[in-house]
């Protein structure tokens, strides 16, 4: 597997609500501010699988599709809106999604 | 109670791999390799169908769950408008302190049989345990 770190594109609210839209996931937490501030969260949060699936594409770009066969991760914190995530892989495939301060995502890829 | 429902399939839907909604993933991503990721990726086999009815018959409550981890493996992507028949299982349950945690499986089929795509989805239900142990 391809060592690599790599800057995730940067996802807004606008951002969230598209993904929700593409696979059903209408959970208001994802796009209704005050249903998250109910929860006591500041802001609006990303799906887990949208993190997840920035880290695949980061994968899937410095492999290629055809190199892997899946991915299976933890998800280790809420990512907030417009927060610039830096995602790296190490040889054994392991993955981690990360602000620097704050580990949103880690896990490990399967080659093919 | 909760365990006997190890096994127990969720839901059965049939949908398709919709090029336009891998259009739309695509664009959502933004990035040279979205369109490759968009093919394994499109699906969250939890919210199939639409809505969180899977959580919901488990008994556990949206604004109280957590996602806590997700896996996904491919014997290959999909294809844009494929026939996909996707069968939702209550693979795993288990209570811990207070909270109870559910492994979701959600496989993808060709509607010949031939496995797609494999999900795991773990989800954590805050206070969830405790909350069944007073009802009972």
């Amino acid at each position: 597997m391809k060592t690599f770190s790599s800057n995730a594109p940067v996802m807004g609210k606008e951002q969230f609500v598209r993904y929700g839209a593409t696979v059903g996931d209408f959970n208001p937490v994802h796009y209704d501010l005050d249903f998250a501030k109910q929860l006591n969260l500041p802001a609006v949060i990303s799906q887990g699988p949208l993190t997840f699936t920035l880290a695949l594409d980061a994968a899937i770009a410095e492999n290629g599709l055809d190199a892997l066969s899946g991915f299976k991760a933890r998800i280790t914190a809420p990512a907030f809106p417009d927060t610039a995530m830096t995602i790296t892989c190490d040889a054994d495939g392991k993955v981690a999604v990360s602000d620097g301060k704050t580990t949103y995502l880690d896990g490990e890829l399967t080659p093919r | 109670m909760i365990p006997e429902r190890k096994g127990t399939v969720l839901k059965t839907h049939r949908t398709r791999a919709y090029a336009s909604r891998m259009a739309d993933l695509e664009a959502t991503l933004g990035t040279a390799t979205a369109a490759e990721t968009a093919r394994v990726a499109l699906f969250f086999g939890v919210t199939i169908g639409r809505d969180f009815d899977v959580l919901e018959k488990m008994g556990m409550v949206l604004d109280e769950t957590l996602m806590g981890g997700h896996e996904i493996t491919w014997t290959r992507p999909f294809e844009p408008d494929e026939e996909v028949v996707v069968t939702v299982t209550l693979a795993d349950v288990l209570d811990k302190g207070k909270n109870r945690i559910a492994v979701i499986e959600s496989r993808f089929d060709a509607p010949d049989g031939q496995e797609i795509q494999r999900q795991y989805s773990t989800f954590v239900h805050l206070g969830g345990a405790a909350r069944e142990e007073a009802s009972a």
